[in-house]
């Protein structure tokens, strides 16, 4: 199967604060991870590694078995937890620009997640709620067929609603067994049933991994009742 | 082809300037020919002020077009597309070279054709066989061109130190700027020297109201050293945005 993500011994720190502790984490390809953990517990930082956004102090870092690097990123969707997208652009002009970019894009499902998102192409990005705006972000990620998926917190902030239509997109998209997801969100209860593999982070460093149904028989709970333990 | 996609994405960013800032230049333009024959002198002077501020705007507008992204988080996304940071730095330099040639452009030939009215003589270069205006036009653009990446290198410093405050930024983009135009002065004559196979020029401005000085110098080789220099400065930009600046 190979590795998606082979991470040995990465510390990152930033003035004052240690993001990541001498953090180790391999995830197989064809998995569906939950990175859960509580605000500035260092999943952000986490996903800024594995895009190449910020580089470690110490250890290394390999994505889809090489460092991370601009071209990697043809290979990987990544849906920030910010408000990234330009507010000027229409949804049709960010969809063509983000496009021109890309092999692996998808016109088909580009048609099918604007119906199943309900996102109007012709508006402007600034005109839209936020809840919309996150529709619209994780939208560009799903119009691919990457090998890699990385979701920022994408529940976060937004209404229920878009929460389950963006829950929707990702399980009508996703390429059982092709692709990797890595999916950082405070909303366990509704994404747990998206996952494979839980891994929970806290100050810099893992706190418990392992596979969610391991996980579950091992405590005789759900995830987020374990969330709430190991956190609490 | 990346790179084209970002240039479009960048003049369609800027578009205010062509949409509203044409109209008004154009129009100051037209006032100034119309009361030109009232007011020769004042309109001629009037005249000076885009020339000199149009490097100073885009300087600011080229900065500030990268402020804009660092602040909406909009560089988070451009940063996640598979693209090297040199296209980056690359497609939104040659977007305000276009702003400062066509607003310059228009800037001059008003000056120009003012001065012109006024029986002015402007910079001719004797060892080349252009028109006056042509050499004005181009020695303007060649000097500007340059001072673009060679400005932004220290801002580009700052920006790859992580979480700085505002005053140490400032204080970091001063020092820097003070001590890349030392090492400018120690880079002059060693450029001018690798140029020297480049003519010399002649300039030489007279006018009416009795202003006449020229002189030979050493013109093309600094030119060329000088353009070197800010070449230098655009690989450290790109270098600095490739591999040091942190999202």
């Amino acid at each position: 199967m190979g590795l998606v993500l082979d991470l040995k011994n990465v510390t990152k720190k930033y003035p004052g604060v240690d993001a990541l502790k001498d953090f180790s984490l391999s995830l197989d390809r064809g998995k569906i991870v939950g990175l859960l953990g509580p605000n500035g517990s260092g999943k952000t930082t986490l996903m800024k590694l594995i895009m190449g956004f910020i580089k470690p102090q110490k250890g290394e870092v390999k994505v889809l078995g090489v460092s991370p690097n601009p071209m990697i990123r043809e290979k990987i969707a990544y849906v920030s937890e910010l408000d990234v997208l330009y507010p000027w652009m229409t949804v049709r002009e960010i969809l063509d620009f983000t496009s021109h970019f890309y092999r692996d894009w998808e016109k088909a499902k580009e048609s099918e997640l604007l119906q199943l998102l309900a996102i109007e192409q012709d508006k402007k990005i600034g005109t839209f709620s936020y809840g919309m705006r996150t529709r619209v972000r994780v939208m560009l990620a799903l119009c691919r067929k990457p090998e890699l998926v990385l979701l920022d917190d994408p529940f976060s902030g937004i209404d229920l609603v878009s929460r389950e239509k963006v829950q929707d997109a990702l399980l009508k998209t996703y390429h059982y067994k092709e692709q990797s997801i890595v999916l950082a969100t405070h909303i366990i209860d509704e994404a747990e049933p998206l996952f494979d593999e839980v891994v929970f982070i806290e100050k810099g460093k893992i706190n418990l991994q392992g596979k969610a149904d391991d996980l579950r028989e091992k405590y005789s709970k759900n995830i987020t009742d374990i969330y709430k333990e190991v956190f609490k | 082809m990346k790179f084209n996609f970002l240039f479009l994405k960048e003049l369609k960013q800027e578009k205010t300037w062509f949409i509203m800032g044409l109209p008004i230049f154009i129009g100051i333009g037209i006032a100034l020919l119309l009361f030109a024959k009232r007011w020769p002198t004042q309109c001629f002077f009037l005249s000076c002020i885009p020339i000199i501020a149009m490097p100073i705007i885009v300087l600011q507008n080229l900065l500030g077009s990268y402020t804009k992204e660092w602040r909406a988080n909009t560089f988070q996304y451009l940063f996640s597309l598979p693209v090297r940071g040199w296209h980056i730095v690359f497609a939104k330099l040659a977007v305000n070279i276009v702003i400062l040639v066509v607003f310059s452009f228009i800037a001059s030939s008003l000056f120009y054709t003012l001065g012109k009215n006024m029986e002015v003589e402007f910079v001719d270069i004797a060892r080349l066989p252009y028109a006056g205006f042509k050499n004005f036009w181009f020695l303007y653009i060649l000097l500007i061109i340059p001072a673009l990446p060679f400005h932004l290198f220290p801002y580009m410093l700052t920006k790859s130190l992580t979480k700085i405050s505002k005053l140490r930024e400032l204080i970091i983009i001063v020092v820097s700027i003070g001590l890349l135009i030392i090492l400018f002065n120690y880079f002059l004559p060693f450029g001018t020297k690798m140029f020297s196979f480049l003519p010399e020029a002649t300039i030489s401005m007279i006018g009416d109201n009795g202003i006449h000085t020229s002189g030979s110098a050493n013109f093309f080789p600094g030119l060329a050293a000088w353009t070197l220099w800010g070449i230098i400065m655009l690989i450290g930009d790109c270098i600095i945005v490739d591999k040091h600046i942190e999202i």
